[in-house]
């Protein structure tokens, strides 16, 4: 079975009781904590989903507290995280503190005790609250590197630790269901300081979020397995059609054709429809505070719908060229009726972006002479190596070929990534195009001053 | 002209919307299949595509690696033109005209040499260096097959296509619909699904899975294509590691593809799909070698095919012959000479009843000029024995709509409906008009009556 987790981390906050800097808790975690004092609270709400794999494995690593299982994980709707410089609370994780979950008619409040029962950090904790499925640490190291912080934050943050290794960074894990809906897009969260209990009680708290285990399984069947007639329709069945490879491309069937006549039935999408959905999508407050006065238009879209009758729904996808988000606005009709922020890749590679980024990679002093009279074509890429300075950037690796042929098919001459929030060229290579079989290989390019040098 | 990225098909047996909506590529939507509900929406959220080598950026050198991928490809309405010959949004755009069709969305029939008649609907999409051809090909007979074609490159590297389609059908109604798995070619029942989760083919071939209506037995099966490595039909890889996925219909599901390229389909909640609204995703897997030459393109898709089950002869009070009678008459306005005028009568009688309760009637007239009309009417059977009847009626200039009026009515037992509409272009100080004025009459159907599937 194949494991990912999406964490829907604390996108706002709804409201804040007392000092400190609450926003430092929104969005995933970046070593720059909230410290919970009493007295102090922090409501969160509006979260937003970034994928993970190996969460349990992180979790798996602790030096103290419980040891997280993949079985164990998939049981926990929530986790926190909370910077504990050189030593965890007394029960191998979290300090104390308050917690509850509304989705709005139900609310579950559960009180975190750091302490143990004799007292002696590192001995049996106190009962907890059954809500809490895991308390534990880890190293700060692991804790950067799987979610691509420097060592220079996990020790500004950590600095009684003495290196990443020795900093110490602890979670919680809740299981929330089925008493609060966690799906509920009503969700809060509430984190409030509680007065010290022995030791000193202040969580430093870094980031929430709910999760969502992405998983695949087996479907479960029922059934005696048992010999059986198939129908008529099965035993002469067409499953490949005769197609006429002399008419080259596109694959035409082989025979007679004739048009059937359709008729269209939504409405008109003209340029002008578009612009007038534009024009809505732009004038709503929460899309104009998005974009903040900046965007690319990445397309107009009908929406399906599955009871007829519904007003028409057109979907207008758009990307803030200074912060790269993209946001899908949904129109009923002619009003607004969602506006949503999607992960980088939620939506195919634009016109405008496919052709921003071949113009800069003809542009290009080095690049553009070798794409000469080639044609450009363009997909989407979001690189998700974390140790490069474009991961999580809309990209595009832009291809050159020699000119399109309803017979053949054109292996690449030159490719090259651009990306779309730098505007740069990040890395290119050149390949054998001529003759078939082809086979991609580096070979000796040109310097790119801003990114070292082609091999 | 402009056309549209969608509209509706009545072709034979079948009954259809078609659009290229949201990001799922060409979908077929709210289908009939011998006046009966076969399917909400069969679509292509996406094609998932691998390298033997993935894209390396090489950190610091700037050197892109020999691979590159993975990619999401997802088809959209982007076509060159957006009206009037004009996409002032400068491109590449994702969808061309098909040649030989003149359009973005291709709808022709074609007779092959063995006499069998196929209806096409398909797009031509450009994504990156690919060409995508997305088609649906349809018999009379209840088949339809999805299929994805695809050529050339986006670095010199072997790789593979995974087309993952959504296959949500509603069989005579929404609920009540089970999973059911087979072997050795439908000879053998393996069970049937009980709780959503991934399926895996035989990897010797023979796996065959029908979705059914408990409730009244109509059935789609759905073969996954034979393995076939000489062209490129293969079995499941580490990057795409299922063949299907059977999951309860979810509103929220019904949406965009949410994984980023490296992912591979899951989902959060698993729970019984037994007896219930179902979606069954078909997952193809197509190797492609990287090849420049005329070896060039490769094929892959499901085969679905639809079991009508034996049913009883309806009894006569509920067999009802629905009769569709009227006229329409275009205008071509000339400002300053004499109207073009086109007067029409139409006429058709359609049977319904429990077996096959869904029909229409499509009129089409003109042109005049370069004027003509439209009229689609549905009539859906009630259990009481009226007939819903629902019309669109639209109003064309040139090809491009420039007016419509959609509404309803009902007509009891024996009884008589009226409808009377004026359609009129207010654009560009060019009154072109239709009048439409028809009646429908819901009458016992006699002995030796119309066909009993009625559709189209």
């Amino acid at each position: 079975m194949t494991t990912r987790t999406e964490i829907h981390w604390a996108g706002s906050i709804r409201t804040a009781v007392g000092d400190g800097s609450p926003e430092l808790l929104l969005g995933q975690p970046d070593a720059r904590a909230y410290v919970v004092a009493d007295g102090w609270s922090v409501t969160l709400r509006d979260f937003r989903p970034v994928s993970y794999e190996n969460l349990a494995e992180l979790l798996g690593t602790a030096v103290s507290g419980d040891v997280v299982t993949q079985e164990l994980l998939a049981e926990a709707d929530v986790i926190a995280f909370e910077h504990n410089g050189n030593e965890p609370g007394p029960s191998g994780g979290w300090e104390s503190c308050d917690w509850a979950f509304s989705d709005g008619p139900r609310t579950l409040v559960i009180h975190w005790d750091e302490r143990t029962v004799d007292g002696v950090p590192g001995h049996q904790p106190v009962p907890r609250d059954p809500h809490v499925v895991a308390n534990g640490t880890i190293t700060g190291a692991s804790f950067g590197s799987f979610f691509g912080l420097s060592d220079s934050a996990i020790m500004a943050q950590n600095p009684a630790g003495g290196t990443p290794a020795g900093a110490r960074v602890s979670f919680l894990l809740f299981r929330l269901r089925p008493e609060v809906d966690v799906r509920s897009p009503d969700l809060e969260i509430t984190l409030s300081g509680v007065p010290p209990s022995g030791a000193a009680a202040t969580p430093d708290a870094d980031a929430v979020g709910l999760l969502v285990h992405v998983i695949t399984p087996a479907a479960t069947l029922a059934g005696a397995s048992t010999p059986v007639q198939p129908p008529p329709a099965l035993t002469t069945i067409v499953d490949r059609l005769s197609f006429d490879q002399s008419r080259g491309w596109p694959p035409q069937l082989s025979g007679p054709a004739v048009a059937v006549d359709a008729a269209p039935s939504g409405l008109p999408m003209t340029f002008a429809d578009w612009q007038r959905y534009l024009a809505i999508a732009v004038a709503h407050p929460e899309v104009r505070e998005l974009l903040d006065d900046t965007f690319i238009w990445l397309g107009c879209h009908l929406l399906g719908v599955r009871s007829e009758g519904s007003p028409v729904r057109v979907l207008v996808a758009l990307r803030n060229s200074a912060t790269g988000q993209l946001i899908d606005v949904t129109i009923s009709g002619e009003a607004v009726t969602g506006v949503e922020i999607k992960r980088p890749w939620g939506h195919p590679e634009s016109p405008t972006e496919m052709e921003t980024a071949i113009d800069l990679v003809r542009a290009h002093p080095d690049h553009g002479r070798h794409v000469a009279g080639l044609e450009a074509h363009a997909i989407l890429r979001v690189p998700d190596d974390a140790s490069h300075p474009s991961t999580g950037h809309r990209c595009m690796h832009v291809m050159f070929t020699k000119p399109d042929d309803p017979f053949v098919e054109r292996a690449v001459c030159y490719a090259a990534m651009v990306d779309l929030e730098t505007r740069t060229v990040i890395a290119a290579r050149r390949s054998p195009c001529n003759g078939s079989p082809v086979a991609s290989r580096r070979v000796p390019g040109d310097h790119d001053p801003g990114r070292g040098r082609v091999e | 002209m402009t056309e549209q990225p969608d509209g509706h098909v009545g072709w034979r047996s079948w009954a259809f919307d078609y659009a290229v909506a949201g990001k799922e590529g060409l979908a077929l939507a709210h289908g009939f299949f011998r006046g009966r509900r076969v399917f909400h929406k069969l679509s292509l959220p996406v094609i998932r595509v691998k390298y033997l080598q993935d894209e390396e950026l090489g950190g610091l050198t700037a050197v892109l690696g020999t691979g590159c991928g993975p990619y999401n490809d997802q088809i959209t309405w982007d076509p060159v033109n957006l009206g009037e010959d004009l996409n002032p949004i400068r491109g590449p755009h994702h969808l061309v005209r098909v040649a030989g069709c003149g359009r973005y969305v291709c709808i022709r029939e074609t007779r092959l040499a063995d006499g069998s008649l196929w209806l096409e609907l398909a797009v031509y999409a450009r994504i990156g260096a690919y060409h995508i051809y997305q088609a649906w090909y349809l018999n009379d007979d209840g088949v339809i097959l999805p299929r994805v074609f695809s050529k050339g490159l986006s670095c010199n590297v072997d790789h593979h296509h995974h087309p993952y389609w959504r296959f949500d059908f509603d069989l005579d109604g929404q609920d009540h619909q089970r999973v059911n798995v087979f072997g050795d070619e439908g000879t053998r029942f393996v069970g049937f699904v009980t709780r959503e989760g991934r399926l895996l083919n035989d990897p010797a071939g023979g796996t065959v899975y029908n979705i059914e209506s408990l409730e009244t037995g109509l059935r789609a099966w759905i073969v996954p294509p034979t393995p076939d490595p000489a062209s490129g039909i293969v079995g499941p890889t580490q990057f795409s590691s299922v063949d299907g996925y059977v999951r309860r219909f979810r509103e929220a599901e019904d949406a965009d593809w949410p994984h980023r390229a490296e992912h591979e389909i899951g989902f959060g909640v698993h729970e019984g799909c037994d007896d219930a609204d179902v979606v069954l995703w078909s997952v193809g897997h197509l190797f492609h070698r990287s090849a420049e030459g005329k070896d060039h393109w490769h094929e892959v898709g499901p085969t679905i095919v639809l079991e009508v089950p034996p049913a009883p002869d309806p009894p006569p009070e509920a067999r009802r012959a629905v009769d569709v009678a009227g006229r329409i008459a275009i205008k071509d306005f000339k400002l300053g000479l004499h109207d073009g005028w086109g007067h029409f009568h139409f006429h058709e009688i359609v049977l319904v009843h429990p077996f096959s309760p869904h029909a229409e009637v499509f009129v089409r007239r003109g042109p005049v000029g370069d004027v003509s009309a439209h009229l689609i009417v549905t009539i859906d059977r009630r259990p009481d024995d009226s007939v819903a009847i629902a019309f669109t009626a639209d109003l064309y200039d040139e090809g491009e709509r420039v007016a419509r009026v959609e509404n309803g009515f009902s007509v009891a037992p024996g009884g008589t409906g009226n409808s009377s509409t004026h359609l009129v272009d207010h654009h560009w100080g060019d009154p072109d008009t239709a009048d439409m004025e028809f009646t429908v009459t819901n009458a016992e159907s006699p002995p030796g009556g119309p066909p009993l599937h009625p559709v189209a």
